[in-house]
């Protein structure tokens, strides 16, 4: 038998799309050409290749506030799709920005709010926990770090969820740090660019 | 007092079961788990409002997958509107780079993820949906919108291409002239 098929043909056969009679012809002419053997051996290979990769996928702990997010929108209906918190705008007004976690932190003010500055080096566990809780934490549910000399402790609490028009994350949250010297609360709105949570506003109570 | 059982909300419950597998299907497009859950929840809450608006009984999972397909779709097409020229300059560095390794481009076996980012969206939207989540080719083609036929097609060429890539194999010898063409399941559907 002569008779080739091309390889829609032979790809068709792997999924088990051909009707029976096709099927036997298929795999008649398998046994004769080495080709298409190696063909619908690594076409088969390749589809097991990639369930294995992406089956890990599934094993994943899934994020809670992907979770929450589907199920807390049945207490509080269209909340995720509101643009802007009108708190928030208010928040943005009067504070100061900051780009990116880490930059300058919490720096001295305007005058009208008191300054305060993080202990110095900068805690490394900051920008972790802030990660963490932003990406796996309900709202409500704290996280804490707490620095290995007990020197300082974060404690942030993610508190609402939004997502604008553009489909941009928001979520507002509270913190708290301690150091030996002071205890102070500020309340921020970090967004959510390419799985980072970044810092978008901060500002005092 | 237990919670009501309405329909919304069994939707809401259903919809977190399949949670695992939008991520799966999303990582394949976004290549990147933050953008991938992102489209996930997008997902879910416009089927959530098409569910609700429609009243009708649609097949959940397949809803799902045609809402992220389109939408990464979509944002891809906004994204390579705005970095066109980007993309013109980086293609032409591309271009001076595989030139320079042309001795060893032919030697080269890639690994599978690497492999996989280089198909086409569209192809490797298909593959995944026929290989890794099992769909048959009507199925699929539901999803992605287009006629069984293309999807069969768009499977071909990717499997192709991922054999060229993992394992240095082309197939010119099944493209030669004459082929003898085989009806497939379902034909008169196609």
């Amino acid at each position: 038998m002569n008779q080739k098929f091309d390889d829609l043909t032979l790809s068709s056969y792997v999924d088990g799309e051909l009707d029976p009679e096709s099927m036997r012809e298929v795999e008649a002419f398998l046994e004769s050409d080495a080709d298409a053997r190696k063909y619908v051996v690594n076409a088969i290979k390749t589809t097991a290749r990639l369930r294995q990769s992406f089956n890990k996928v599934l094993y994943e702990q899934v994020p809670e506030q992907l979770i929450n997010t589907i199920l807390s929108q049945q207490k509080k209906k269209g909340r995720l799709s509101t643009v802007f918190h009108p708190a928030l705008r208010m928040a943005a007004a009067i504070i100061l920005v900051l780009v990116g976690f880490g930059a300058g932190w919490l720096v001295p003010t305007n005058g009208d709010l008191p300054a305060f500055t993080m202990p110095t080096p900068f805690p490394a566990g900051y920008n972790q926990v802030v990660q963490e809780a932003m990406e796996h934490n309900l709202s409500g549910a704290p996280r804490q770090w707490q620095s290995p000399e007990n020197k300082a402790v974060i404690i942030v609490t993610p508190v609402k969820t939004y997502r604008d028009n553009s489909g941009q994350y928001f979520r507002e949250f509270r913190m708290e740090v301690s150091t030996e010297s002071e205890r102070r609360q500020v309340d921020g709105l970090a967004y959510r660019q390419k799985g980072e949570w970044k810092t978008k506003a901060v500002y005092f109570q | 007092m237990g919670k009501v059982v309405t329909r919304e909300n069994t939707l809401r419950y259903q919809l977190v079961g399949l949670i695992p597998h939008l991520r799966r299907f999303a990582r394949s497009l976004t290549k990147d788990s933050g953008n991938a859950d992102d489209l996930v929840q997008e997902a879910c809450e416009r089927a959530l409002k098409k569910l609700n608006r429609s009243g009708e009984e649609l097949h959940l999972k397949n809803l799902l997958y045609r809402i992220i397909y389109n939408r990464w779709i979509d944002n891809l097409r906004r994204r390579k509107t705005r970095s066109a020229k980007l993309i013109v300059l980086s293609e032409q560095n591309q271009e001076r780079a595989s030139d320079h390794h042309a001795g060893n481009r032919l030697d080269l076996v890639l690994d599978l993820q690497t492999a996989l980012d280089k198909l086409n969206d569209e192809h490797r939207a298909a593959i995944m949906l026929i290989g890794v989540e099992g769909y048959s080719y009507a199925e699929a083609a539901a999803v992605l919108e287009v006629p069984p036929g293309t999807v069969a097609s768009r499977v071909a060429r990717a499997r192709a291409k991922l054999g060229e890539l993992l394992y240095k194999r082309r197939y010119e010898s099944f493209r030669a002239k004459g082929l003898k063409k085989l009806r497939k399941k379902n034909e008169s559907e196609i």
